[in-house]
């Protein structure tokens, strides 16, 4: 073969290549996603490779994010991008300052509904920022062997980041008290509280301590859709 | 701000070192290398106080910092490869400073402190919890809850950029990934810049543009830059370290050679996994016929020192049956990289090289390993190709497109390593690793359940790019390299 054709050919065949490559683009990716004839052309692709056996289907196991409905998955996304939860601004303003709200801010909203351990490290993070000096232990009810937990209508997973999170802090596993508070324990801590709201909707609440207070061991409660981390002799005398 | 401070801190440090280490460097050079640099050093400043039983602290990361340094000037001074004294390296530095590369990467951090975007994922809030365990003073202890998971999965180096941020007052590290991708990606596109300086300046900016856009934009390359994981830095340093042989053969000049083993020794740091990587970037350097005793053996002095002490720290603490890497893995890893590196000293050394032989080692070795697992364990060929091939290649899209890609593009190889016979170690290290990661879900997957290779496969992607495009000039410069056969054919 002449080497001029053959020349020809590997460029072709390399400008061939890279055009895949500049055609994955994250660009083109999020205009197409847009349009309904994505799903409809995704689908085909997806039934013909089922057909073909090119399709190995795995537990899903990181069900993070995950939604059978694309169209629902997509609108879900970008009202989590859009979303703003609640963040007691005051309170963290009057104790940290404004320049620590901000970076707080901005940590929650990387984090907030990013997946499943996610509540476990806001709840972490608010406690060494608000609580650090005050805590000795922490008891948290997740005693058995599951990786994760149903509390306050969520789920706490990986609750060896929270371990991480607040070190030197002990996180110790007991559930042989009452941690799912009753309405009138509930209205009486109640008060002076920095309320942030974590993954999936949940309040969560950390007491205002004197810093010049106590080193004493704290518990993890719920309410609802809301959790404390509070002494349990102050919830049963409450 | 704080988070910037950090990030600026990186470049000095790595600019500081890249000056110590390789003092006759060339100035841009040493720019556009010194974060990634600062990174290394920085992670392996954190694994010294964590093997000496020292809690993290700003004094004390100097304090190590400055231990490091002046050992790396003395180690550098007395094998009389580089002569130089202080103010040397201070005029070095501050040239560094006094540069256009200092303000581009000013800039670049800023941007992505500023856009605070990130996509974190589980993992995430792992490294995040790493960190924080770190910069509060925590140490490698059996009680402490996971820690054999911490210590392999998610230190050394992610994990003490998390803790160094926080010692600088950050707040959480965010902007570490895009900078240091959009840096990596300015350093490639350099090269293609100055590799083909022959060529007309227009053509040059071109390639290096499409080339930059072509990657920066490239789907999952764009989506993981803004991961908080570990995979971009893997990533940035295993393709820093196989692009580092590449120059070294273009070039002939060794200083890339031991800039590309530090590089493959901080992937090792950032990823267990990339122990598998360093066998290609050692499988590389072998077969490159310029390379002599001494320098193989310096290159392997510069990997073991920069990584073993951590590894085999680690593998200390880590039991036979844990779920996540065991100690008989990890002393495998290990072990196959001291097998390589005592082979391929001896070899050197007695001049018993066959770079013929070498080179078409994988062709011989891998079908032999196919082979034998097909007759004597099947059920593991059918997993991979279930879980790897089936599910991961060709079942997601970005990857089918990947492989289709590679599978055009091999047409042009042969052409084109006719005309660069260096371009053996760009293109190779893609198949090469692909195989790896078959063997491994063949050997670390479980059937119906993901497997991490869907996000290693990622590792390959900016130096698979970069070879089309190194290809691409190649085939339109078409004229021979002039230092065509320093390469083993």
């Amino acid at each position: 073969m002449d080497n001029s054709i053959r020349r020809l050919i590997v460029l072709a065949s390399l400008v061939i290549a890279i055009s895949f490559i500049i055609l994955d683009n994250h660009f083109i990716y999020e205009a197409m996603i847009k349009s309904n004839n994505y799903f409809l052309l995704r689908e085909k692709i997806r039934s013909f490779k089922s057909q073909f056996g090119l399709k190995y289907q795995t537990e899903n196991n990181s069900q993070d994010n995950f939604n059978d409905d694309v169209e629902e998955a997509l609108f879900l996304r970008i009202k989590k991008m859009s979303a703003n939860g609640y963040l007691d601004e005051s309170t963290i303003v009057s104790l940290n300052g404004s320049n620590r709200l901000k970076h707080m801010r901005n940590f929650i909203e990387i984090y907030r509904n990013s997946s499943k351990p996610s509540n476990a490290i806001i709840l972490g993070d608010l406690i060494h920022e608000f609580l650090e000096f005050q805590i000795d232990t922490l008891f948290v009810p997740f005693t058995t062997e599951e990786s994760c937990y149903d509390l306050a209508q969520t789920l706490w997973c990986q609750i060896s980041s929270l371990s991480w999170f607040i070190y030197p802090i002990i996180v110790k596993r007991f559930d042989d008290y009452p941690y799912q508070l009753s309405e009138s324990q509930y209205k009486s801590i109640k008060h002076n509280l920095v309320t942030v709201e974590g993954s999936d909707s949940t309040m969560i609440n950390i007491p205002l301590v004197n810093s010049d207070g106590q080193n004493q061991n704290y518990y993890l409660f719920s309410y609802k859709k809301e959790i404390f981390v509070y002494p349990l002799r102050d919830v049963l005398n409450g | 701000m704080y988070q910037w401070a950090f990030l600026i801190f990186l470049y000095l440090l790595g600019s500081l070192f890249i000056n110590v280490l390789f003092s006759d460097l060339s100035n841009r050079d040493c720019q556009l290398l010194s974060p990634f640099f600062g990174i290394g050093f920085s992670g392996l400043a954190v694994g010294l106080l964590l093997i000496v039983r020292i809690p993290l602290s700003l004094p004390v990361f100097f304090l190590c910092l400055s231990i490091i340094l002046y050992t790396a000037k003395m180690l550098m001074n007395k094998p009389s490869l580089y002569t130089f004294s202080w103010s040397q390296l201070f005029s070095g530095v501050l040239s560094n400073v006094l540069s256009i590369s200092f303000v581009l990467y000013i800039a670049v951090s800023c941007f992505f402190v500023l856009m605070a975007s990130a996509y974190a994922s589980p993992d995430s809030t792992q490294y995040e919890g790493a960190g924080r365990y770190l910069e509060q003073g925590g140490l490698v202890h059996f009680n402490t809850p996971r820690m054999v998971f911490m210590l392999n999965g998610r230190l050394l180096i992610v994990g003490a950029m998390h803790a160094i941020n926080r010692l600088f007052h950050g707040y959480s590290l965010y902007a570490l990934n895009p900078t240091m991708c959009v840096w990596l990606i300015i350093f490639l596109a350099h090269t293609i810049f100055m590799l083909y300086r022959t060529k007309d300046k227009v053509t040059q900016i071109f390639l290096a543009l499409i080339f930059s856009v072509t990657l920066g934009f490239y789907k999952h390359f764009f989506v993981i830059m803004f991961h908080i994981h570990s995979n971009s830095l893997a990533m940035i340093f295993f393709t820093l370290s196989i692009v580092s042989l590449y120059l070294y053969s273009i070039s002939g000049e060794k200083n890339w050679v031991y800039i590309g083993s530090f590089e493959i020794g901080f992937a090792c740091l950032t990823r267990v996994d990339m122990l598998l990587c360093s066998l290609i970037f050692f499988f590389l350097l072998n077969l490159i016929r310029t390379i002599d005793y001494k320098m193989i053996k310096y290159a392997w002095y510069i990997f073991i020192v920069s990584l073993f002490p951590w590894r085999i720290f680690a593998l200390y603490y880590t039991p036979w049956d844990t779920w996540y890497v065991n100690s008989a893995q990890l002393s495998l890893l290990i072990g196959t990289n001291i097998i390589l590196c005592l082979l391929s000293i001896l070899l050197h050394k007695y001049n018993r090289m066959s770079f013929t032989l070498f080179r078409r080692f994988p062709l011989i070795l891998g079908p032999v390993i196919i082979l034998f697992l097909i007759f004597f364990m099947p059920e593991k060929i059918k997993l991979s190709w279930d879980l790897f091939i089936k599910y991961i290649l060709l079942g997601h899209s970005t990857w089918l497109l990947l492989i289709i890609s590679l599978i055009i593009s091999t047409i042009s190889f042969y052409y084109i390593d006719y005309r660069d016979k260096n371009y053996y170690i760009l293109f190779i290290p893609t198949m090469l690793y692909l195989f790896m990661l078959f063997l491994l879900v063949a050997f670390g997957g479980y059937e119906n359940v993901d497997h991490s290779a869907s996000r290693m496969v990622f590792h390959i992607v900016p130096l698979f790019i970069y070879s089309l495009f190194i290809g691409f000039s190649t085939v339109i410069t078409n004229k021979p390299k002039p230092q065509r056969g320093i390469f083993a054919s």
